[in-house]
């Protein structure tokens, strides 16, 4: 198992699957334009609405940012860990809501704001155990950071450190 | 064992040396890597912030200071005040019910089967303060529904209605028989529906053709978009939301005639 999860190509697949959806949702809430993020934002009740402007803007757009970096393999260690931290605050966030009572749309993907509450409790349910599936892609990274085809190990071509796979 | 002779030694340290060199120019390999990538940063985050702001300045508050605005609308909430309680001499001692609604929305509709005669009975009694809120935020969710059947932006169309009925007078009918007639989520209205209503609203003859015009060319778009900029930065994330007397109004109360009606008696100084 531990092997596996060592292997260079496994993390590729972690490193490239955390870049698609961080883009994909990063993305998606980024453009969507109008008050959409903010809403969705504002769904959950936890920041004052008058922030809401902000982090609309500003959490999607963090999360294009690692997306990116994940993507072509630059700073992969500091950004999976910024992943899993942020992945963990939405985790905080739809767990939140749930223990209030609230029946919302995450937002995750753009859209958001408050929904009927047919099928809320597996709706959250999914949705963090998603969520820590990315934490789970991200760990894997902070620990083995080193995969192949990263901009990164441009800068690192003899093999210093002693956990380090040969890349081809 | 120990017994090294000069030659070994000389390689030992040359061969260190070449290590140390070449460790580091590896060091100098890998910091311009990270300054590559940490330029590449920055330079994504600039253009990330420059679209942010662009985007933000363009709906900032979302105000446009010179829409339109249907008569007796004020720039202070862009809501729409209804009943003669407005005007009376203790107007300030009379309750105010703030109504925040997306014509779109089935539980506002089901807020008004409910509670609607009282409030609406209350305001012509001159007892209620009443002031529709429009909001439009139904026109992103049903936007597919919406367009499938022909009736794009209904929420947003269905609002910019109201403003020009509420230009004949005609704002607390118009609105009436909006939430009396509502279709199905999503299958929307058309300009033929709301010019229809606007008829059994009262509209007619000049008036009609003026409404008609008011609504062709999205007069009060502008209202509109100001009145949902409103919504957004009161950080309101469903409708219907009573306020009254600045209060937000539990949905409990909300629907229950009976228990608005004591709410409100209670909120009369």
């Amino acid at each position: 198992m531990k092997g596996f999860l060592r292997n260079p190509y496994a993390g590729l697949i972690c490193r490239l699957s955390l870049a698609v959806v961080l883009l994909a949702a990063g993305g998606a809430k980024f453009f969507e334009g109008g008050f959409a993020a903010q809403r969705a934002i504002n769904a959950y009740k936890v920041f004052p609405p008058s922030w809401a402007p902000f982090l609309g803007y500003a959490l999607p757009g963090v999360e294009i940012v690692l997306g990116l970096l994940l993507l072509v393999g630059m700073f992969v260690r500091i950004s999976s860990l910024i992943t899993a931290v942020l992945m963990t605050g939405f985790i905080a966030g739809i767990i939140s809501v749930w223990v209030r009572g609230y029946s919302i749309d995450c937002g995750c993907f753009g859209g958001g704001g408050e929904v009927s509450e047919a099928g809320k409790n597996l709706r959250y349910s999914k949705e963090i155990l998603r969520d820590l599936l990315f934490v789970g892609l991200a760990i894997r990274l902070v620990v083995w950071p080193r995969t192949p085809f990263a901009f990164e190990n441009l800068g690192k071509v003899s093999d210093d450190s002693p956990e380090s796979e040969p890349v081809e | 064992m120990a017994t090294n002779n000069q030659g070994s030694r000389a390689a030992r340290e040359a061969a260190a040396a070449a290590r140390a060199a070449a460790k580091s120019e590896q060091k100098n390999r890998e910091r311009k890597i990270q300054i590559i990538g940490g330029a590449a940063v920055l330079l994504v985050v600039a253009v990330l912030v420059a679209i942010g702001v662009h985007a933000a300045s363009k709906n900032a508050g979302g105000v446009d200071s010179k829409a339109a605005l249907p008569a007796g609308v004020t720039s202070d909430t862009y809501g729409v005040k209804v009943g003669s309680a407005w005007s009376a001499t203790n107007a300030d001692s009379i309750p105010k019910l703030e109504l925040w609604e997306d014509f779109q929305c089935p539980a506002c509709k089901n807020l008004e089967d409910s509670s609607g005669a009282v409030i609406s009975g209350l305001s012509k009694a001159g007892k209620l303060r009443v002031e529709y809120r429009p909001t439009i935020f139904l026109d992103a969710n049903l936007q597919g529904e919406n367009t499938s059947n022909g009736n794009p932006d209904s929420s947003l169309e269905s609002t910019m209605a109201f403003g020009c009925a509420v230009d004949s007078g005609k704002a607390a009918q118009f609105h009436t028989i909006v939430f009396a007639n509502q279709p199905a989520e999503g299958k929307g209205y058309s300009f033929n529906t709301l010019s229809g209503f606007a008829q059994s609203a009262g509209i007619s003859g000049t008036e009609l053709t003026k409404f008609n015009d008011c609504l062709s060319s999205k007069k009060y778009n502008g209202w509109v978009q100001n009145s949902y900029a409103k919504f957004n930065a009161a950080g309101i994330t469903s409708t219907p939301t009573g306020i009254l007397n600045g209060k937000t109004v539990d949905n409990n109360v909300l629907y229950d005639p009976k228990a608005l009606t004591k709410a409100i008696q209670a909120a009369t100084k």
